[in-house]
C-alpha cells in the first residue's frame, strides 16, 4: 500500500477538529453523560470509510487526541489520548475485519458499539489505578460505559448512508 | 536570467522583532519541561492513599496556579465535572457500604482522580496554544506535525463555514436548530444538511491546503529546515 | 466558441519589454532609474507547445492544444468563463497536476539556486493558502520546505515583504490582516523562492477595490523589474493597467489570442427580463434603527446603523471585506444579536425559528450547500420540509428548474456540475420556498458575467412578479450598478446612502 498521501491526512486531522468541535458544541448544551461519543463514532468511521488506509481512524483519534491535550479538553491530560487512540484502534480492527463494513447499517453499529465500549476499559483502569473497591469499579466503568454505547451506536448507524452518498457523488 | 529579490529591492533593511536563532528551541525545552513535571505530579496522585498526602499534593497544585497567576476559578467548568463524578462515585459506595463505611471512602478516590486530573489542566490552560503545538512539533516528525498544526490552524475557517452552511440550511427548512435537535427525529437532518456537507467541504479544504502547500515545495525534500522565529 | 454577449477583440501584443536596474520603488510603482521601453532580445520563462491534458479517470481533455510562450517582463491574461480550465492551465504550468493524459510539452522551467522551481503559484483563496500564524513563519514557508539555512531566512524575508509593500513586524500574526494585505503576504512567501514568473488566478475575485489598487502598484513594480506574471482571471477589466498580452480559454479548453471583453450589465436594456422594477410597495420588510453590533473582543463591528427597506425593494450593501456585511446580513436573520438598537423583520424581532419559509439566506460559497442525490431533490428539499403535497411539490420544482435554466439537469447529481450550474441549483433550492426576503451575502463571487447577468435577471424577475425583497451584499460596487433601488456603502463602521 503507498504512503498516506497529504490531502488524506488533512482530512483525517479535519474529521479529528470534528470531533473535537462537536464535543465542545455538545458540552455546552446538552451535558448527557456519553452522548459525544455519538460524534466521535460518527466521524471516526467516517475517516476510516472515506480514507481506507489500516491506521487512518487510530491517526485521526492520535490528533484528536493531542489536539484535545493541546486545548485542554476535557479531564484527563495526558491521558486524554489513551481515551480517543483505544475506540479508533477499535474502528481500525473492525474495517480490516470486516470488508464491507461501510455498506452494512448492522456491521456499522457492531463496530461502534464495541469502539464505544473502550469508555468501559478507560474508566476500568483509571478506578484500578486509584486502588477503588473492585465492585464499584465494575458499577461505575459500566455506568460511564452504557450511555456511551448507546450513542456510539446512534452515530454509527449515520455511516452508512453518508459513505454512500459520498461515493455516489464521486467525493471518494 | 535569474531574478534575486536581493538585488531588485536591494539590501534589505532589518524590520522591527527581527528574531534572534534558537528563541524557539528554549521555548519548546521549557514548554516540555513543565509538561513532564506535572505529568509527574499527575502519577503521584495515583500512588497517593492517606488523605496527609492527598492534601499535600492539593497544595502543591494551588500553589502551581498561583506561581502561574491564575486563580482557582479558572477550572470552574471543570470543578462541576468532577463534582458531578464525586457524586457518582461517593453514590456507588454509600449503595454499596452504607453511609457510614462509604462515605469517606468514596470521597477520597473522587477527590484522588481528580487530582490526577488537575495537573494536565494546569498545563493546558497556563501554556498558549502555539507553543503546545511547537513543542509537539519539535518531537513529532515536520509532516504530522503540519497537518497538526494546519487542522488547529483552519478551526477558525471551518467553524466559519459550518455557520454558513448551517444558517443556509435552516432557512431551506432543515430542522436543525438547538430545540428541534432536542428531538431525535431530526438528527437525520443534522447528519444529511450538516455534517454531510461540512465533510465533503473539508475534503476540498484538504486538497486546496495540499496544492497550497506543494505550491511551495511542501514535500519536495525529506527533511525542511525551521524559520527560527516565533 | 464566444458567446453571443462578448465582444471580441483582436489580440493586443506587446514585444516591448521594460528593462531596469532592478531598483524598485514599491509607492510609485516604477522602476527607478533608466526604466526604458526598448526592443531587446528576451528570454523566454515558459513555452508551452501543443498541450493538452485530461484528469485522471476521464477521457475529455480539460484544456486542449495550448500554445502559450511567456517573456521576460511580461504580463499576459487569461480569460474565460468559469470552469473553462484556466486553474488547470496553471497547476500544468507549475507541475503540480495529478498525472493524467497529457499532450505536447511545457518547457523553460528551471530549478532555482535553492532547488525550487522558478514559477510561483499564487491560488484563488488566500485564507487558505496561509498556513502559518504569523507573517515571518509564512513567508518562510517555502525557505523551510528547501531546507535553506535559517540564519539566512530574516533578511530574505524582510526583502520579500518590502518587494509587496507589507510594512509589518516578523511576528505579527496573519489572522489579523485584510484580504489584500493577505494576498500580498502571499505574494511574498512565492517572491522569497526568487521565482522568474508568478502565476495568479483570480486576483480580482476575492479582494475589495483598495486591496486591489495596492495589488495592482505591487505587479507594476515587480514587472518593471523583470518579473513576468501569468494572470487567470475571468473578468480582466479590472487589470487592465498591468496587461500586455491577452487571452482567451474558451469553454472546450482552447486558447485564443484577444481580449474577450464581457459585456457591462445593464439594467434598463430594452427586453431584458429585469429592466423593470417593482420599487418600494406598501409595508416595511426591514427596519434597523441605531443598530450597533459588537464582535468577541467588544469593540463594535458597526454603530448606529439605519436601514429601512420595503416590499418589493431591491438593495445593494456594498463595502470592502471586514465592514459588517455578513454581520448585517445575520443580524437581519436573528443569528446575530444586537448589542444596541433595534431590528425589525416583518414588523418583529428576527428570530431564526418563526423567519423559516419566509427568509431564504444565499452565503458565500452557496454550492457547499447541496447534499442531495438529485439536482430535483436538492430543489424539492425545502418543499418537503415545509410540508408541500407531493403533487404541488413537483410542480414548483420543475418550474424553478425552468426558471434558473437547469430542467434538463433534474436527475443529475449536483456534485457532478460544473461550478456555475451548482450555484444555480443551490439558488433554485432557495427559492422554491417562496421567501418574501432573500438575503444574498456575496453568492455569486467567482462567476463570470454572463451568469451573474442572467441570475440578475432572474431575480429582478421575481421581484417584479412576486414583490420578493432583495437584500445584496457584495465588495464590488461596479458590478451592479444601476441595478437596485438602494445602494449602501458601509465603511468604517456605519452606513452610507451610496445613490437611488
Amino acid at each position: 500500500m503507498t504512503r498516506i498521501s497529504l490531502k488524506e491526512s488533512l482530512f483525517l486531522g479535519f474529521c479529528a477538529v470534528f470531533i473535537l468541535l462537536s464535543r465542545a458544541a455538545l458540552r455546552l448544551h446538552l451535558g448527557i453523560s456519553g452522548h459525544v461519543m455519538f460524534s466521535t463514532m460518527f466521524f471516526l468511521l467516517i475517516a476510516r470509510g472515506c480514507v481506507p488506509r489500516f491506521f487512518a481512524a487510530t491517526i485521526t483519534g492520535l490528533f484528536a487526541g493531542t489536539a484535545a491535550m493541546a486545548l485542554g479538553m476535557g479531564k484527563g491530560g495526558p491521558l486524554l489520548l489513551i481515551k480517543f487512540v483505544l475506540p479508533a484502534m477499535v474502528v481500525d480492527i473492525g474495517a480490516m475485519a470486516l470488508p464491507f463494513m461501510f455498506q452494512s447499517y448492522l456491521l456499522c453499529a457492531l463496530v461502534a458499539a464495541t469502539a464505544a465500549s473502550t469508555k468501559f476499559i478507560d474508566t476500568y483502569v483509571m478506578d484500578r489505578l486509584v486502588s477503588m473497591n473492585p465492585d464499584i469499579i465494575l458499577q461505575h466503568a459500566f455506568l460511564e460505559a452504557a450511555p456511551a454505547v448507546l450513542f456510539g451506536v446512534a452515530g454509527g448507524l449515520f455511516v452508512p448512508p453518508v459513505i454512500r452518498r459520498l461515493k455516489s457523488y464521486g467525493v471518494i | 536570467m535569474r531574478i534575486r529579490l536581493r538585488q531588485l529591492f536591494g539590501l534589505s533593511r532589518l524590520y522591527r522583532g527581527q528574531p534572534g536563532t534558537g528563541n524557539r528551541r528554549i521555548g519548546s525545552i521549557a514548554v516540555g519541561a513543565k509538561l513532564l513535571g506535572l505529568m509527574v505530579l499527575s502519577f503521584f496522585a495515583f500512588g497517593t492513599r492517606t488523605s496527609a498526602g492527598l492534601l499535600w499534593l492539593t497544595g502543591i497544585n494551588l500553589a502551581l496556579l498561583f506561581v502561574f497567576r491564575y486563580g482557582f476559578i479558572f477550572l470552574r467548568r471543570e470543578i462541576k465535572v468532577f463534582l458531578w463524578q464525586t457524586v457518582i462515585i461517593v453514590s456507588l459506595y454509600i449503595l454499596r457500604f452504607g453511609w457510614i463505611e462509604g462515605f469517606k471512602p468514596g470521597a477520597m478516590i473522587s477527590w484522588q482522580l481528580s487530582l490526577t486530573y488537575v495537573p494536565g489542566l494546569i498545563f493546558v490552560k497556563t501554556t498558549p496554544q502555539p507553543r503546545i503545538v511547537e513543542t509537539f512539533s519539535a518531537v513529532v516528525p515536520y509532516r504530522a506535525a503540519f497537518v497538526m498544526a494546519t487542522c488547529l490552524k483552519f478551526i477558525p475557517l471551518i467553524l466559519t463555514e459550518i455557520r454558513n452552511i448551517y444558517e443556509g440550511q435552516v432557512f431551506r427548512g432543515a430542522k436543525i436548530l438547538r430545540k428541534d435537535l432536542l428531538n431525535p427525529i431530526n438528527w437525520p437532518d443534522l447528519v444529511f444538511c450538516l455534517a454531510l456537507p461540512v465533510i465533503i467541504r473539508s475534503m476540498n479544504l484538504a486538497g486546496e491546503i495540499t496544492l497550497a502547500a506543494k505550491a511551495r515545495n511542501f514535500g519536495l525534500k525529506k527533511k525542511r529546515t525551521c524559520w527560527p522565529g516565533i | 466558441m464566444i458567446p453571443a454577449s462578448g465582444i471580441y477583440l483582436q489580440a493586443v501584443t506587446c514585444p516591448i519589454t521594460r528593462s531596469s536596474i532592478f531598483t524598485t520603488n514599491y509607492n510609485t510603482g516604477d522602476a527607478v532609474a533608466s526604466t526604458a521601453c526598448k526592443r531587446r532580445e528576451v528570454d523566454s520563462v515558459v513555452r508551452i507547445k501543443n498541450y493538452s491534458y485530461a484528469y485522471p479517470d476521464t477521457t475529455q481533455f480539460a484544456i486542449r492544444n495550448i500554445n502559450l510562450d511567456i517573456e521576460t517582463g511580461q504580463c499576459h491574461c487569461v480569460s474565460g468563463p468559469t470552469g473553462s480550465g484556466k486553474t488547470t492551465l496553471g497547476l500544468a504550468i507549475k507541475g503540480l497536476l495529478p498525472p493524467g493524459k497529457e499532450e505536447g510539452r511545457i518547457s523553460g522551467v528551471s530549478a532555482t539556486e535553492d532547488g525550487g522551481t522558478d514559477i510561483g503559484i499564487v491560488l484563488q483563496n488566500p485564507e487558505i493558502q496561509i498556513l502559518a500564524s504569523t507573517i515571518g513563519a509564512e513567508i518562510a514557508f517555502g525557505l523551510e520546505n528547501l531546507c535553506v539555512d535559517p540564519a539566512a531566512m530574516p533578511a530574505r524575508v524582510g526583502e520579500a515583504l518590502e518587494a509587496v509593500g507589507l510594512d509589518r513586524p516578523f511576528e505579527n500574526e496573519t489572522a489579523h490582516l485584510s484580504m489584500g494585505q493577505k494576498y500580498r503576504l502571499i505574494l511574498a512567501s512565492h517572491l522569497v523562492m526568487n521565482p522568474r514568473l508568478l502565476i495568479l488566478d483570480e486576483p480580482a475575485g476575492q479582494m475589495d477595490p483598495d486591496g486591489l489598487k495596492k495589488l495592482l502598484k505591487v505587479i507594476q513594480a515587480l514587472k518593471n523589474a523583470g518579473m513576468s506574471f501569468l494572470l487567470f482571471e475571468h473578468n480582466p477589466e479590472f487589470l487592465t493597467e498591468i496587461i500586455d498580452v491577452y487571452w482567451h480559454l474558451d469553454s472546450e479548453g482552447y486558447l485564443r489570442a484577444g481580449h474577450f471583453k464581457m459585456s457591462v450589465y445593464d439594467p434598463l436594456r430594452s427586453g431584458s427580463p429585469g429592466s423593470g422594477r417593482l420599487g418600494a410597495t406598501d409595508g416595511e420588510v426591514v427596519s434597523v434603527r441605531k443598530l450597533t453590533v459588537s464582535g468577541a473582543d467588544g469593540s463594535p463591528i458597526f454603530s448606529d446603523l439605519l436601514l429601512r427597506v420595503a416590499k418589493g425593494q431591491r438593495v445593494t450593501v456594498y463595502g470592502a471585506n471586514g465592514t459588517g456585511k455578513t454581520t448585517l446580513l445575520r443580524c437581519l436573520a436573528g443569528f446575530v444579536q444586537a448589542s444596541a438598537g433595534d431590528v425589525m423583520v416583518f414588523g418583529k424581532k428576527p428570530v431564526p425559528r418563526n423567519l423559516r419559509g419566509k427568509v431564504g439566506c444565499l452565503f458565500q460559497n452557496p454550492q457547499q450547500q447541496l447534499f442531495e442525490n438529485t439536482v430535483y431533490d436538492e430543489v424539492a428539499f425545502p418543499l418537503k420540509r415545509y410540508g408541500k403535497r407531493r403533487s404541488a411539490m413537483a410542480s414548483k420544482v420543475d418550474e424553478m428548474l425552468s426558471m434558473c435554466e437547469i430542467g434538463e439537469l433534474a436527475e443529475f447529481s449536483p456534485h457532478k456540475l460544473s461550478y456555475g450550474q451548482k450555484h444555480l441549483v443551490a439558488l433554485a433550492s432557495v427559492l422554491a420556498a417562496d421567501p418574501e426576503l432573500l438575503l444574498l451575502d456575496d453568492p455569486f463571487a467567482g462567476l463570470d458575467q454572463s451568469r451573474c447577468e442572467m441570475i440578475l435577471n432572474l431575480l429582478s424577475r421575481l421581484n417584479q412578479e412576486k414583490g420578493l425583497t432583495i437584500i445584496w451584499a457584495c465588495h464590488h460596487p461596479q458590478m451592479f450598478s444601476g441595478w437596485a433601488d438602494l445602494e449602501f456603502l458601509m465603511k468604517r463602521g456605519k452606513i452610507f446612502a451610496h445613490s437611488s
